[in-house]
């Protein structure tokens, strides 16, 4: 006589992802997700109007951003969406002064309008400027840097400055407050000075520029701006995802 | 009058001190997620490890400072008996929201002192200030793999093997 076994039930256990997946589907049924479209878009569209002329820029998609802050703070149920939706200059993260300060290209990424109201106290004062710090450091990592000669906006004039004996292409534009590749670009037969010759210069500085830039998608921003959370390309992708699934509930924005 | 009241105030507290020390120690681990917040919270009977990107808090001896769910809302709060400098904190604040079972919904303050705890919580828990952190977690699926289906139940010690 055959035994009977009792039937085998397993129930299999959620991965931390699709736990975190959970959290995100709220934002199915619950309009708060939505909150910062508005803000997100004005933000976004500053740091587009002041870049779109650096090399290679595309426009940033305000929804990365927006799939940025569903990641970083849990949704609007948590402290983290008041206080530091996009959870920069947190005790101990580096990337808030890094932006500050101006040497990783920090102030070519802020908008003069943004300049004299972003600082460190400002981005953990409102979410709305936590936002647009965060969006400031994200840039600031995409782009590529180089240095080159960066022309003065505020004068254009073109000078003449008079070869002396012993004098170099330094020593001229350090003088003239130019630089040695504007020298070289305005006068033809630089490499040998001989005094009594005349050489045209416009004002300029060397100076950190962006020469190119990273493309921002999920798996750039998983490399740039996040830390350690290795699933963070994929909850972009699915933020994204779930966004596309609601998009009756985005917020309608005055332009 | 006096004599009514003293014995209820009385009774009041014994109950209450009663209640709290049958009430077995708070356990468990979560998962953070993003740039500040990925990373592992880890309670266990008597220290706390909150291992994120930009704090490490390894094993620190805790002392309870308050455990309450009485609004269906389950708060436990502990101070850190020792500090370090890869430790941002001094007290921490875990919570659950009380609405979406037991792996869900849960959050985590970190305060550099107690006394910033006391003045949050003085607050309505509205405070926002550079030295706090606050991170949205989910309970770790790994922790044992198995599942106690409301906060109220997550209050129970787990093993020691679902505590690893």
């Amino acid at each position: 006589m055959a035994a009977h076994k009792a039937p085998v039930t397993t129930t299999r256990t959620k991965t931390r992802y699709e736990l975190w997946q959970e959290t995100i589907d709220g934002a199915l049924k619950d309009a708060r997700w939505s909150e910062y479209d508005c803000d997100i878009q004005r933000a976004v569209t500053q740091y587009n109007r002041h870049l779109r002329n650096t090399p290679g820029y595309m426009s940033l998609d305000w929804r990365l951003i927006k799939a940025m802050v569903w990641t970083e703070s849990g949704g609007p149920n948590n402290r983290a969406w008041r206080n530091n939706p996009i959870q920069i200059g947190n005790p101990g993260d580096p990337g808030l002064r890094a932006l500050l300060s101006d040497k990783e290209g920090g102030p070519l990424i802020i908008p003069p309008e943004l300049k004299d109201k972003l600082s460190i106290a400002s981005a953990l004062a409102t979410p709305q400027m936590n936002i647009r710090a965060g969006i400031a450091y994200l840039l600031m990592r995409l782009a590529q840097y180089s240095v080159g000669t960066v022309p003065d906006q505020n004068d254009t004039k073109t000078y003449e400055a008079v070869v002396k004996a012993g004098d170099s292409l330094d020593r001229i534009a350090r003088a003239g407050g130019t630089t040695v590749d504007t020298i070289r670009r305005l006068n033809s037969g630089t490499a040998v000075l001989r005094p009594g010759q005349v050489l045209k210069y416009e004002k300029a500085a060397v100076q950190k520029i962006i020469v190119m830039w990273n493309m921002a998608t999920p798996l750039t921003i998983a490399t740039r701006y996040n830390i350690g959370d290795p699933d963070y390309a994929r909850k972009l992708e699915y933020c994204l995802a779930v966004m596309r699934k609601s998009k009756l509930t985005e917020s309608a924005c005055a332009s | 009058m006096r004599i009514l009241i003293l014995p209820v105030a009385a009774l009041t507290i014994a109950f209450g001190l009663v209640a709290h020390a049958a009430e077995p120690p708070f356990t468990g681990r979560f998962i953070g997620s993003g740039r500040a917040c990925y990373g592992t919270l880890a309670v266990d009977a008597k220290s706390v490890s909150w291992l994120t990107s930009f704090s490490q808090c390894q094993a620190v001896p805790v002392e309870l400072v308050e455990r309450d769910d009485s609004l269906g809302v389950l708060r436990v709060t502990y101070r850190f008996k020792t500090g370090s400098s890869s430790c941002r904190f001094g007290a921490l604040s875990l919570s659950h929201d009380g609405s979406k079972g037991a792996d869900l919904g849960w959050q985590v303050v970190g305060y550099p002192s107690e006394a910033r705890f006391i003045e949050d919580k003085s607050s309505g828990y509205t405070m926002n200030s550079p030295d706090m952190m606050s991170c949205a977690l989910i309970r770790d699926p790994g922790n044992g793999g198995k599942y106690h289906r409301t906060p109220r139940q997550l209050t129970q010690p787990h093993s020691a093997k679902q505590a690893n």
